[in-house]
């Protein structure tokens, strides 16, 4: 393609190594019902992620209910409300959380995403473009739910990770989910993710049950990412604000978050974009 | 270095820019308001350089020059250099020149060298606002068609060399 920065992109080309095919994976965490371990999950996801030397940015993006920095125990003196007035940029509200991953936090009771003025989401846009371009992935802690905000930032993400528990409600409310996102984009990578499972059994029960009624229903099969055994230690890391990754590695809940990290590393999703698709996506579902 | 932006006026230009910074791998910064400029700078302070970019509009709109002057107020220590066309006739640069006073630039920047013949109204702007020049656009290539402005070029613009052929 030539145009009138030909030259310039040659020129930055030399100086810079080849980008790399994905610039940063962008990935919604969801659910239909709340209480499932959503957050802890992304928690477990985004340290795993980290212990295998990937640059990992979490966005928390519950605006009703933000809550990683407390599951995190981190206490931020800014969050997103001051970035979306303009009295912040993105980069100064970011938060270390532990083994190097950066947390971006949210306040509770701030405008939902869907109702930003359009200031307001450049600002916000514009900074998740800037801090994305130094990480590896981004991860979206949405809230639970299918409300209007919640549908927007999947949609633009370029995966979705849908947390179930074998409970009958929140299955229902998975496919729910599902449904939603299938018929605004039948393409879009959805992983299966089954939280708290008693056993095995259980956890593959609850699969098969899903996975039978999207295929009957919308003739699509969900990919399975795999299963977090109910395990007493996160209740214990909670307690303790620390991540169940972090202090208890060896615990059958960190062993299968380093499982599903590593399976995520590998199985790359065929779609396009990375960042940039994201935050134009973004703005482009404004309708 | 850095970009930032207060040209939100067109949308077509914060992607145009967005661009750039891609292509460079430096950030970009859309400033909406001063209070997002005062931020951004403070972010930025430790850059070598810090580009701003402002929207174009037309000279005769008091307002919107009032609004820009409100934003410049806010950054003592920058340097602003005022663009003009070498194409737009000599009574309107003049026009111009008096009008963006407001925003007390401190280096003017000439373009589009590449689309006349008559460089005469360049040195006349520049003897009466007595300021320097600093850039010269010859074209729409991105980097290569902005040279730094010398004295020597300008007088050759003016009085041009004559090709002498000795056989």
């Amino acid at each position: 393609m030539s145009d009138q920065a030909s030259k310039l992109r040659a020129l930055a080309r030399a100086e810079a190594p080849e980008p790399t095919l994905f610039k940063s994976r962008v990935m919604a965490i969801t659910s239909g019902k709340g209480g499932v371990g959503k957050t802890n999950v992304v928690a477990g996801l985004a340290m795993s992620l980290a212990i295998s030397g990937q640059r990992v940015v979490v966005l928390d993006a519950d605006f009703g209910l933000a809550n990683i920095d407390i599951l995190l125990g981190l206490t931020p003196t800014h969050t997103l409300e001051h970035v979306l007035r303009g009295e912040k940029l993105l980069e100064e509200i970011l938060l270390d959380g532990p083994l190097g991953i950066k947390v971006i936090p949210a306040s509770s009771g701030i405008q939902e995403l869907t109702r930003l003025e359009a200031a307001s989401e450049l600002r916000l846009v514009q900074g998740l473009q800037r801090v994305a371009e130094h990480q590896d992935w981004l991860l979206i802690d949405t809230a639970a739910g299918i409300h209007d905000s919640v549908i927007k930032l999947l949609m633009a993400a370029q995966e979705i990770v849908l947390v179930t528990t074998p409970e009958p409600t929140s299955l229902v409310d998975a496919y729910a989910m599902v449904k939603v996102v299938h018929l605004r984009d039948p393409n879009k990578p959805i992983w299966l993710l089954v939280n708290n499972a008693q056993s095995e059994t259980e956890a593959e029960e609850t699969i098969e049950q899903l996975q039978a009624a999207t295929q009957r229903f919308l003739g699509r099969e969900l990919q399975v990412l795999g299963l977090i055994p109910n395990d007493p230690f996160v209740l214990q890391s909670v307690r303790q604000q620390r991540g169940v990754v972090e202090i208890f590695p060896r615990s059958p809940s960190a062993l299968a978050f380093r499982t599903i990290a590593d399976q995520l590393k590998k199985k790359v999703p065929l779609q396009k974009g990375g960042f940039t698709s994201f935050w134009k996506q973004l703005s482009l579902e404004e309708s | 270095m850095a970009l930032l932006t207060l040209d939100t006026f067109r949308m077509a230009a914060v992607d145009q820019l967005q661009q750039y910074a891609q292509i460079l791998q430096v950030p970009i910064h859309v400033a909406l308001t001063v209070e997002d400029l005062r931020s951004a700078l403070r972010f930025y302070q430790d850059r070598t350089l810090v580009l701003i970019d402002t929207p174009g509009h037309n000279p005769k709109d008091g307002e919107v020059l009032g609004q820009m002057r409100r934003f410049l107020d806010e950054l003592p220590d920058v340097e602003t250099h005022l663009v003009l066309s070498a194409t737009t006739k000599p009574r309107d640069l003049a026009d111009i020149a008096q009008r963006f006073e407001t925003l007390k630039p401190t280096r003017l920047i000439f373009t589009k060298l590449d689309e006349t013949s008559t460089y005469g109204p360049i040195l006349s702007t520049l003897v009466r606002v007595k300021k320097p020049l600093s850039y010269l656009g010859t074209g729409q290539e991105v980097p290569q068609d902005l040279e730094l402005a010398t004295s020597r070029r300008v007088a050759d613009l003016i009085l041009p060399v004559p090709n002498v052929v000795t056989v």
